[in-house]
């Protein structure tokens, strides 16, 4: 089912993404709000068959990024044509962020490069970070939303201007059919050990064609990043990493990686007692977390020797300078 | 658990048949029951679905996230009579207030836009589905139920070309209801489990929630 804002109903990028959804029932609506912000909406159910929103976006496209996310850039911003994701992992932090689980997509892309352009002029001598992952995966819907299609000239002609694409899919299509690779497109790689990603990371690609992509892409010259975030705790976490690592080293080159980063499960206390309405018998509700004023994290001691061990891990397969730990998305 | 509340006694009873529902007596609307299966019957007009509505709550447990579906007969411009339509969005023409309700159905019906007016005059505007009773029967189940497991199922039985007139009789109205059971068979279980689901959720998740 797709609403269409009344607004919106015939921009073009519109008419296009309804071609590639032929089957789809359309409804118009008002405005996007009025359909994703509607009261009494249950999150978990709607992730069953969630709907697509298009609509327009009118403000806070071009936010600045939360104070944890940077590789080294005094100017970061966050940017979001998409909210919710397609996928469903239970540790996500927009589990239950917004009241609906629907994914809107606003179609003015266009509007979303204009302030893009204003933040760049407003820092002229500066590199300037613009990360796309947060409120949505960057590339598992592109074979709808086109977005990364779009968004890549744009910064093709802009230097200055830093893109991170961050994903669990392996949709590298959009960057690969370009004729040379941009050297300021960073896309970052979300990896978890394979089998707590089939028990927690519902309908994501396996984590060997995660792998695969970023390998063509690096072969190709593009910047690739891995987060190893969140790092997940479970009875046998520490053999779990190990493989990971020694299989994610195995198939990409350490040194021409752009940047690793790692940090632990955590959610700001309200996204984690929303996660807990939604699905009490979570692990991420029932396990090994502590709350404080503000954070749900694993326990203090697992927590330690979580991350400890895994940024030893990684320090020792990574050259200096790579490695951004206690990374928070969030 | 799944709350049928139909407009007419002819319209209800291909549902009371085909979920064995017994009546039960004594109330201030018509109540039929079997287990986790209750029906009432509101008579016409919002006021008197949400009348309905909100009693068949309490007369059924008064349990939070049980599933609704409202069965009724609705005038369309162009649609054939006996086509059944989903809701996907239901305005109150008088507030304009409007309601979408989420289909989370693996097989849903073709959907449509109900109007509700609080008199039928058959100037039915193109594309839209009218009724008098279904931004009543919204009205009261919002404050039951998500909007996942809350559903408006029309059946045309008027449009410009023809109309069911002077042959509108109660066994019309039954045959019309009769031959959608199939249908409605095929989301009264998905509806079940959805609302068992929600209901879950709400019982674990308020657990503790200031800890």
């Amino acid at each position: 089912m797709i609403y269409i804002q009344e607004e919106v109903a015939d921009h073009q990028r519109t008419h296009e993404i309804l071609s590639r959804l032929p089957d789809a029932e359309r409804i118009p609506c008002d405005d996007w709000q009025e359909v994703f912000q509607r009261p009494g909406q249950n999150f978990r159910l709607q992730k069953r068959r969630p709907a697509l929103i298009l609509g327009r976006l009118e403000d806070k496209l071009v936010e600045a990024a939360p104070p944890g996310l940077s590789f080294g850039a005094r100017r970061n911003y966050s940017f979001a044509p998409m909210l919710n994701c397609i996928y469903n992992c239970s540790y996500c932090y927009l589990q239950g962020r917004f009241p609906s689980a629907a994914y809107v997509l606003f179609v003015n892309f266009e509007d979303f490069m204009e302030v893009m352009d204003d933040r760049l002029a407003e820092s002229p001598d500066e590199d300037v970070w613009f990360f796309s992952g947060i409120d949505c995966d960057s590339l598992a819907f592109e074979p709808v939303s086109r977005m990364a299609q779009t968004f890549l000239p744009f910064f093709a002609d802009r230097p200055r201007a830093f893109l991170e694409l961050r994903t669990k899919s392996a949709q590298v299509r959009p960057l690969l059919s370009r004729d040379e690779p941009l050297d300021n497109c960073v896309t970052a790689f979300s990896l978890t050990p394979e089998d707590l990603s089939r028990r927690w990371e519902e309908q994501t690609p396996a984590m060997e064609s995660r792998l695969a992509a970023a390998r063509r892409l690096q072969e190709a010259g593009w910047p690739v990043g891995l987060r190893f975030e969140p790092l997940l705790w479970s009875e046998d976490w520490e053999e779990q990493y190990e493989a990971l690592f020694e299989r994610v080293f195995e198939v990409l080159d350490p040194d021409a990686l752009h940047s690793v980063s790692c940090g632990l499960f955590r959610l700001p206390l309200n996204n984690w007692k929303r996660l807990k309405r939604l699905y009490p018998e979570s692990p991420f509700v029932q396990g090994p977390v502590e709350k404080d004023a503000d954070v749900v994290t694993y326990r203090e001691d697992l927590a330690a020797e979580l991350r400890g061990r895994c940024v030893e891990q990684l320090k020792e397969r990574l050259p200096e300078g790579v490695l951004y730990e206690d990374a928070h998305t969030i | 658990m799944i709350h049928f509340v139909v407009s007419s006694p002819a319209a209800a009873l291909p549902v009371i048949d085909r979920y064995g529902l017994e009546e039960r007596r004594g109330g201030a609307f018509p109540l039929y029951m079997n287990g986790e299966t209750s029906l009432t019957v509101s008579g016409a007009g919002k006021m008197a679905t949400a009348a309905a509505a909100g009693w068949l709550f309490h007369a059924a447990g008064g349990v939070v996230d049980g599933a609704w579906l409202h069965l009724g007969l609705a005038g369309h411009a162009e649609t054939d009579i006996g086509t059944g339509l989903l809701a996907h969005k239901v305005i109150d023409r008088g507030s304009g207030h409007a309601w979408y309700p989420a289909i989370m159905m693996e097989n849903p019906a073709p959907s449509g836009v109900v109007m509700t007016v609080d008199q039928m005059d058959q100037e039915y505007d193109e594309g839209l589905l009218f009724d008098t009773d279904a931004s009543g029967f919204f009205t009261a189940t919002e404050h039951f139920a998500t909007i996942e497991l809350v559903h408006a199922y029309r059946i045309v039985a008027d449009n410009h070309g023809a109309t069911l007139g002077d042959n509108f009789s109660d066994d019309v109205v039954e045959d019309l209801v009769a031959s959608k059971v199939g249908v409605i068979d095929g989301w009264v279980e998905e509806l079940r489990e959805l609302s068992a689901v929600a209901r879950e959720g709400r019982e674990g998740g308020a657990a503790g929630d200031d800890e």
